[in-house]
């Protein structure tokens, strides 16, 4: 067979995996195996294409490891028995210390593989789309003068239209409204039966959605299913909710949500699974929205109003930045007159559709976001703990080493090579490992139920099917057997016959070097996580307990009924509901909004000084509030009036703006911004400056305060009810009934606007929870290690102790003894670890407007803490050693 | 003489039945056709080893081909000790599902 005949065939193959191949078969086997997988991957590549033979090759290279593995052991088997049979007896007779390497490997992996499946998990997100590599999101970046204004997900509705006609790269491309994706769904049953529920999962799209997207279906047409107008889709669970186990199709909804109307059923869709960004109950026809007489859009051309995302599947071949100018051409074409006047531009990224969870971030955005950060900390962390595992087993192995000695010695005369002597400890590394990972897996298994109450994330059980999971798990086992064992091996090998047998032990004081090397780093690394975790609480507690400048204590919120009958005055009824809710002694104040604190404004767009150009436009936030809102919520004044009932004008004209706002349109104080008139968006709407408040937190303290407009309004979506929490049932129930009676059929519920405010810091909580629960492992794997070295040291000390009692020491003078020296490598550890966590707590801070500051004993505490839990671990085998009367320990002498 | 394993005694059979075909792919694909069971590409090189190191069978190498990216085939025939086992593996079944009492055979026929 000639050199070039090999190569030439080979060109097509998966070169990486021929390489694995080679590497893993026997000499024996090598050629022939390397030719079947040549064979068979050829005939499958000619019949079903080169993907599905390159899969094929990788599966089968994967599927026949263990069996290679085998048939190489097989040849070697008798001294492989041998190994085998040394490595289980050595396990067998050193109980602890084998309790000891596997349980803490097993903990050690346990901990990293939920971890693996979180990080899968996060990174499966929107995956399970067909043809999801060329599906794409619209994202908005707005430049004026050259800078950068804000960045959105959001776009006009005009823009799809626009692209599908201009744009020939486009495939298809469909919009997604989820603007407040709230609303009240009602039902009338068979016996006439009205059942109202409040949803938040509501959007609105185009009929192309369905052809982009793979939801799938369970009943119903893709391809016409929201073609009418008044279709509607309804999800698995949510047709649950409101038919049971009746079947939804062509049954009719009554919707009161963007839009009202009475929709019929054209489809159900399984639930959108957890690892989606979109997420939705009901799916209703866009065009409803966009061509309702009564609705925001009707009399827009499209170009006014940013509330839509848009979505595109691109040809394959698209050059995709190509494409991203032709839609900023569109942009900046159609809104060329505005933009012009205020030298502004839009520029146009495409977001790969799996990339919209991770590595998101937009000053306006929607859907189920994560952060890439997040991940990769926790892919670190994960691999901090393997670290540590593997150090004891390092340190566990090393430390024995000396009784291996004369193993290795009598090995070596019967003529055992070096090479031998390795691969029987990496024989035995893989032993144990393997019965580590064995355990892991049911440990994780077990664990991951909790893992996802704490993380709130929905990491289902379906990741022991991903490739991508398997692939570093296995990667975990073979890095682990070489990792923990390439050392101790080495070490051992090269023990000399001579001398192990004449009795001395090899050069022991530079092992003990690594090994207390080794021991610093595992505490390093425990106590980094342990001060992060205490950070990470300390911070979520600050931002929790932070004055907001208002007063959200004992405030319920319930919500404007949505239902209401066409001959009802809704305005009137709206006060006799107040004045009704007022007359409750348990209801100190009722006030209404067009949103509540933690929820966001109802608008978001640019204003100027009356007067200025037009380029001098700034970022502003937009609530309407009632009369008494300033007063109920407890905000404070820094210079002017509130809105007031009398002055007439208020209503039309009046505006109240936050500090910041004052400050931002250029006033050197609050008072002198009073009176001035401040035009809003690009027309020449203009309101006059009654009041400013005094800058307070109407969203998480982790932003900053922007600039704040809000102008009056009787209404609104919110209504706030200051209540006495005394007997808070009873006036639940007697609000409730309230509600029902002032406006029936609709749903009643409540929420209190403080937790409602802190739900805000949910992700950064449970970041604080599962932080803490890996922190735990790591400590606990660290100190596992610790006992073993203790309990090794204490064994080894025995006669030097015993000495040391009969010449007069106490037992107290022993434990001290030996403790210093495990205390010294913790304290080390410390002081190493503090700048460093300086270093990282500094910079994850500057993500809050409002941080904690770093003192000492932000990092002291946690430190010491993990100091303490080390001296106690090693304390018991210490203390027994400590005690021993030197008479036993002397005896053997 | 110790008997074979029934993995063993089938593969044994499937050389026999390939007569001068049997190589590593055609004898997976011919198990898995009588047994419905798996092999992976690599795997059935165990059993087959291991038939090799008790005598059973020989190996040969064919010539190298192009698409086999210029690699050998390698055949397997089965040796006069691996007839002499199959012979008494099958003497052993016959004698074990000889002589059943009625009602047993009846139930074991085939369906």
């Amino acid at each position: 067979m000639s050199t070039s005949k090999r190569t030439q065939g080979r060109d097509d193959l998966p070169g990486w995996a021929v390489q694995v191949l080679r590497r893993l078969l026997p000499a024996y086997h090598r050629d022939v195996v390397i030719g079947d997988f040549a064979e068979v991957y050829r005939s499958i590549a000619a019949s079903r294409g080169r993907g599905r033979a390159l899969r094929w090759y990788w599966g089968q290279v994967l599927k026949s490891t263990p069996a290679f593995i085998a048939n190489g052991l097989y040849f070697g088997g008798d001294m492989v028995r041998n190994y085998l049979k040394i490595a289980l007896r050595g396990l067998g007779r050193r109980k602890f210390y084998a309790t000891l390497n596997v349980g803490g490997l097993a903990v050690g992996l346990a901990a990293c593989l939920l971890i693996f499946q979180y990080v899968a998990f996060e990174k499966s997100y929107d995956t399970f789309h067909d043809d999801h590599e060329n599906l794409y999101r619209l994202t908005i970046t707005r430049t004026q003068g050259g800078e950068v204004r804000s960045t959105s997900a959001f776009s006009w509705s005009a823009l799809a239209p626009l692209l599908e006609q201009n744009v020939p790269e486009v495939r298809t491309v469909a919009r997604f409204h989820p603007n407040y994706s709230t609303g009240t769904i009602a039902y009338s049953d068979a016996a006439g039966q009205r059942h109202a529920l409040r949803e938040d999962g509501i959007a609105y799209v185009d009929p192309a959605f369905l052809d982009l997207y793979s939801f799938p279906f369970l009943r119903g047409d893709p391809a016409t299913a929201l073609a009418e107008p008044l279709a509607l889709l309804i999800s698995e669970s949510a047709a649950q909710r409101y038919f049971g186990e009746d079947d939804p199709i062509g049954k009719t909804l009554d919707v009161r949500a963007w839009g009202d109307g009475a929709y019929t059923i054209t489809g159900v869709l399984a639930d959108v699974p957890a690892n989606s960004h979109l997420q939705f109950d009901f799916l209703l026809p866009l065009d409803d929205i966009l061509h309702d007489d009564h609705g925001q859009y009707h009399d827009t051309d499209g170009w006014s109003w940013t509330n839509f995302v848009t979505y595109a599947r691109l040809h394959p071949d698209a050059d995709v930045e190509a494409v991203e100018r032709k839609a900023a051409g569109l942009i900046n074409e159609a809104k060329r007159e505005a933009y012009e006047e205020a030298d502004m531009a839009a520029v146009v990224a495409l977001q790969p559709l799996a990339d919209i969870h991770l590595f998101s971030d937009f000053d306006e955005d929607w859907g189920a976001l994560g952060n890439y950060k997040t991940v990769y900390f926790f892919t670190l962390v994960a691999l901090f703990i393997l670290l540590i595992a593997w150090v004891n087993y390092i340190n566990l192995s090393t430390a024995r080493a000396a009784e291996r000695a004369k193993e290795v010695g009598v090995r070596k005369v019967a003529g055992a090579r070096r090479g031998q002597v390795v691969l029987q400890f990496l024989f035995e590394s893989a032993l144990i490992n393997g019965l580590a990972l064995v355990l892991a897996v049911g440990l994780a298994v077990l664990g991951l139920p909790y893992l996802n109450e704490l993380s709130g994330a929905a990491v289902t059980p379906s990741i022991w099917t991903n490739p991508w999971f398997w692939g570093s798990f296995l990667g975990v086992f073979v890095v682990g057997v070489v990792m923990s064992s390439l050392y101790p091996a080495f070490i051992l090998s090269a023990f000399k016959p001579v001398t192990v047998l004449k009795g001395r032990r090899g050069t022991a004081a530079s092992r003990q070097g690594l090994r207390k090397v080794l021991v610093v780093f595992q505490f390093a690394a425990s106590i980094a996580l342990f001060i992060g975790t205490y950070a990470a609480f300390t911070q979520v507690d600050y931002m929790r307990a932070f004055d907001l400048g208002m007063d959200l204590d004992r405030m319920l919120v319930i919500q404007r009924p949505s239902i209401v009958e066409e001959n009802v005055d809704f305005v009137a009824q709206r006060e006799v509901l107040k004045a009704e809710l007022a007359a409750y002694p348990a209801i100190t104040a009722i006030t209404t909004s067009t949103s509540v604190p933690g929820g966001g404004f109802n608008l978001g767009t640019t204003a100027r000084n009356e007067g200025a150009a037009a380029s001098e436009r700034e970022t502003v936030h937009m609530t309407w509030i009632n009369y008494n809102f300033v007063d109920t919520y407890g905000l404070q004044l820094a210079a002017g009036r509130n809105f007031s009932e009398d002055q007439t004008t208020d209503r039309e004209e009046a505006m109240l703006i936050n500090e910041t706002a004052a400050r931002t349109f250029g006033y050197a104080s609050p008072a002198e911004a009073l009176g001035k008139r401040i035009v809003l968006g690009g027309g020449s709407t203009s309101f006059t400056v009654v009041g400013v408040l005094k800058d307070f937190n109407w969203m998480s303290v982790k932003q900053e305060v922007d600039p704040y407009f809000f102008r009056p309004t009787r209404g609104g979506r919110y209504y706030s009810l200051k209540v006495n929490t005394a007997n808070l049932d009873e006036t639940l129930a007697a609000i409730q009934s309230t509600y029902d009676t002032v406006f029936p059929g609709n749903p009643f519920d409540y929420f209190f606007v403080d937790r409602f405010f802190d739900e805000q810091y949910k992700a950064d909580q449970q970041f604080g929870t599962l932080f803490g629960l890996f922190a735990l492992f790591a400590v606990f794997v660290a100190c596992l290690g610790l006992v073993g070295l203790a309990a090794f040291t204490a064994a080894r000390r025995t006669k030097e102790i015993g000495v040391r009692k009969v010449l007069g020491a106490s037992a107290a003078n022993i434990v001290r003894l030996l403790l210093v020296d495990f205390g010294k490598l913790v304290l080390i550890a410390l002081v190493l670890t503090i700048p460093l966590a300086y270093f990282a707590l500094d910079t994850w801070l500057a993500n809050f407007a409002a941080r904690i500051d770093l003192t000492v004993w932000l990092f002291l505490l946690p430190g010491l803490a993990v100091v303490v839990v080390a001296l106690l671990t090693v304390s018991y085998h210490t203390s027994r050693a400590a005690l021993t009367n030197p008479a036993d320990s002397l005896r053997y002498e | 003489m110790a008997l074979i394993t029934r993995t063993e005694e089938m593969l044994l059979l499937v050389v026999c039945k390939l007569q001068d075909d049997a190589f590593g792919l055609s004898i997976r694909e011919k198990a898995e056709d009588i047994t419905g069971k798996r092999y992976s590409v690599g795997g059935i090189y165990v059993p087959l080893d291991r038939l090799v190191r008790k005598g059973y069978l020989t190996t040969e190498d064919g010539k190298p081909t192009q698409e086999r990216m210029g690699r050998p085939r390698r055949l397997y025939k089965i040796t006069p000790e691996g007839l002499a086992m199959l012979r008494e593996a099958r003497r052993v079944h016959e004698a074990m599902w000889a002589a059943l009492p009625d009602l047993v055979a009846q139930q074991l026929r085939p369906a």
